[in-house]
């Protein structure tokens, strides 16, 4: 039977703690720059310009089909070669990673608002609101309260997806992991750790943000 | 823009590339078979009236949820073996890690299409005379699946790219394949071009045919 020693990893506190800091650094990064992005794409997509419509498409669908640690080592390892100029891992990781979290959240975006039938705009319109007026008191608050489940939803994922920078050397979490694991050969209490601190941290993170929800917008 | 392409080496190793796009389809398989009924299992336990099967169908579903796919396959590879004593090979570990977190994913799949079937039917079930095992089964569990259809090719796509991390722990999957490739022929460019294009074209296929199923 394997004996556990936690205590070995005690001196290495502050590798993990370092680990976190940029873990978290880096999704709110990517996180903040989706969110702003997606609602120009979700603009675009809705706009009935049909030009813009197509960008919209053009961008979802490339970006949602590639793998995301395809588009990591394609940008660190290949826009050098194009453009001979060196992204550092922790740019190359904001760029794919933010490329990858737009195109779904952009999607959240444009379907929560296309799920408000256009008849609530016609009452709006009808009881005498300006077009702008309609969108701000009578779409958006229907919409939101079905887009911010999945849009928390999709923030959980992206901060999952920021442990692909490990493999361009990028000192997150999984990568400062790797380094101690290969220090103590201790990969199960190592590891282990790692994968605790994402699933206390993150059970947490959405069953707070979920309830906060619930409470300021109401039940969908 | 003065980059010039020369894609003869990608093209002399090209059948290198397509040997690991088939271990990137094994994969994907063995990891769906691990996941499609795991997940239908969970399911089907979280809306069971055993509070306690509920219960830890509900925390399968949150660990494996919260926890990133790329630690779950060094979990799997080199700690996992530590605790059971016994080695596996990195495509068992990716097996591992890869079907049992989609496994979560499918299970939320299941349980939205067991939503979708209204109340009444499971009262209509009753008044006939059908069990509540035999209400699930030959009621509510058809039309379920017919209603997650979509969402089920879209596990698959999700699936399938999660099988690109298998990578990570040298699994000669297609990803690993290129980057050997392209660190052979210093063709980098090409090399991850290629590759991208190949997941794109397949995925995108999926995608589509998820699209379609939802049109109908």
């Amino acid at each position: 039977m394997y004996k556990w020693d936690f205590q070995v990893l005690e001196q290495y506190w502050r590798v993990f703690f370092e680990g976190i800091i940029t873990t978290f650094v880096l999704s709110i990064e990517v996180i903040a720059t989706a969110l702003v992005a997606s609602i120009f794409l979700a603009a675009f997509r809705i706009s009935r310009v049909s030009i813009l419509e197509w960008v919209g498409v053009a961008f979802v669908e490339l970006f949602r089909n590639v793998p995301p640690l395809i588009l990591l080592i394609w940008i660190y390892y290949c826009v050098p070669v194009l453009t001979g100029w060196q992204a550092n891992p922790h740019l190359a990781a904001y760029v794919a990673l933010s490329l990858y979290a737009t195109a779904y959240t952009s999607e959240i975006i444009r379907a929560g608002l296309q799920s408000i039938g256009m008849g609530q705009w016609e009452a709006g319109r009808s009881i005498g609101l300006m077009p702008p007026a309609v969108f701000r008191y009578v779409i958006l608050p229907q919409a939101m309260k079905r887009m911010v489940p999945a849009l928390i939803n999709q923030g959980i994922e992206t901060v999952k997806t920021t442990t692909l920078a490990s493999t361009i050397a990028f000192a997150e979490l999984l990568y400062n992991t790797k380094l101690i694991s290969d220090i103590e050969s201790r990969p199960l209490e190592t590891y282990t750790v790692a994968c605790a601190m994402f699933i206390v941290t993150l059970s947490l993170l959405s069953w707070v943000l979920l309830r906060l929800s619930t409470l300021t917008l109401g039940r969908n | 823009m003065s980059y010039e392409w020369n894609f003869s080496a990608v093209t002399s190793a090209l059948p290198i590339l397509l040997g690991g796009l088939v271990v990137s389809l094994q994969l994907a398989i063995a990891a769906l078979a691990v996941a499609a009924p795991l997940g239908l299992l969970l399911a089907i336990v979280r809306i069971s009236r055993n509070k306690l099967l509920a219960g830890v169908g509900t925390v399968y579903v949150e660990v494996f949820r919260t926890a990133a796919a790329l630690i779950l396959i060094f979990w799997f590879f080199y700690a996992f073996p530590i605790l059971i004593g016994v080695n596996i090979t990195a495509f068992w570990a990716a097996v591992l890690a890869i079907g049992l977190q989609s496994a979560a994913y499918f299970s939320e799949a299941f349980r939205s299409g067991i939503a979708t079937v209204h109340a009444g039917q499971w009262d209509a079930a009753a008044s006939v005379g059908l069990t509540r095992r035999g209400t699930l089964r030959y009621v509510v569990m058809p039309q379920a699946i017919r209603a997650i259809i979509p969402v089920i090719f879209l596990r698959i796509v999700e699936c399938f790219k999660a099988t690109s991390l298998a990578s990570v722990i040298a699994l000669p999957e297609i990803t690993y394949q290129a980057s050997v490739i392209s660190t052979t022929t210093y063709r980098p460019m090409e090399t991850y071009t290629t590759l991208a294009t190949i997941y794109f074209i397949l995925l995108f296929s999926l995608s589509r045919i998820a699209a379609l199923m939802e049109k109908r």
